[in-house]
């Protein structure tokens, strides 16, 4: 057991780490940048710059508009990360953190 | 090197790599939507994002793992290396070809800005290195009973 003892404080430590930073990390991480989807994306595509207008930046998501059930995005979230400082996606590559509405068609 | 205070200086670097692998792997794990759609932003590896997403924390628990059984010590820091090295390929990458980009990586470690990454990730490279040939040469020695003459 002794022979551990340094190993297991290191993994004690460092799950403690990883707790507290993301802990402290939450109430910034909630706020999610929600953008209208136009053209037909499912929840795991990525989505095209000029396919995507900025809503707005919130904990929840906005209606949007042209929103019913369906299989493809109407609304999704992005994280900071995936977004510029012109509130656009930074490329056409990006994958929605979150699609709380979606379309048929 | 001693080969007393090799086994002290093993011990604490592998303690020090477990430290590294399981805070990372548990930030990623913990804020995994965030780490999968980083990802996604990269172009290198963008396609590979969801498996990615999964197996590099998977990896680096994996490497945590054999860091903290002695006897699969070797095979651990050789691990680590090659991780490492693929990681500090990866940052050389994100600096030449899109260093606007945010860094995917774990926790705390995602503040450093790419420089610092890449001095961080070529330090913990060279470390396990070393640490992989000093427990190959470890294998020189073994601690023999007098009385019994037999490995202990």
């Amino acid at each position: 057991m002794k022979k551990y003892f340094l190993g297991i404080i290191a993994v004690l430590l460092a799950v403690g780490f990883s707790a507290f930073t993301n802990i402290k990390a939450k109430p910034e991480s909630t706020d999610l940048y929600w953008f209208q989807i136009s053209n037909k994306y499912t929840q795991t595509q990525m989505v095209k710059q000029a396919d995507a207008t900025f809503l707005q930046q919130s904990a929840t998501a906005p209606l949007g508009s042209g929103c019913f059930t369906g299989i493809y995005d109407c609304v999704a979230g992005f994280t900071a990360n995936q977004v510029n400082s012109s509130n656009q996606l930074i490329d056409n590559s990006q994958v929605p953190t979150s699609v709380p509405r979606t379309k048929s068609n | 090197m001693k080969p007393v205070k090799k086994t002290i200086a093993i011990d604490i670097i592998s303690a020090l790599f477990i430290l590294l692998f399981v805070y990372t792997a548990t930030s990623k794990l913990f804020e995994h939507n965030t780490f999968k759609a980083i990802l996604s932003a990269s172009p290198l590896i963008a396609s590979k994002a969801n498996i990615l997403s999964w197996l590099l924390p998977i990896l680096e628990l994996f490497t945590a793992a054999l860091l903290l059984i002695p006897s699969f010590r070797k095979f651990g820091f050789l691990t680590s290396f090659i991780l490492m090295l693929l990681f500090t390929g990866y940052v050389a990458y994100m600096i030449l070809f899109a260093k606007d980009l945010p860094c995917s990586c774990g926790g705390v470690i995602s503040q450093m800005t790419w420089s610092q990454h890449l001095i961080f990730n070529i330090f913990f490279t060279a470390l396990a290195f070393v640490s992989w040939r000093l427990t190959i040469r470890n294998k020189l020695f073994i601690a023999i009973d007098r009385k019994s003459r037999t490995p202990v």
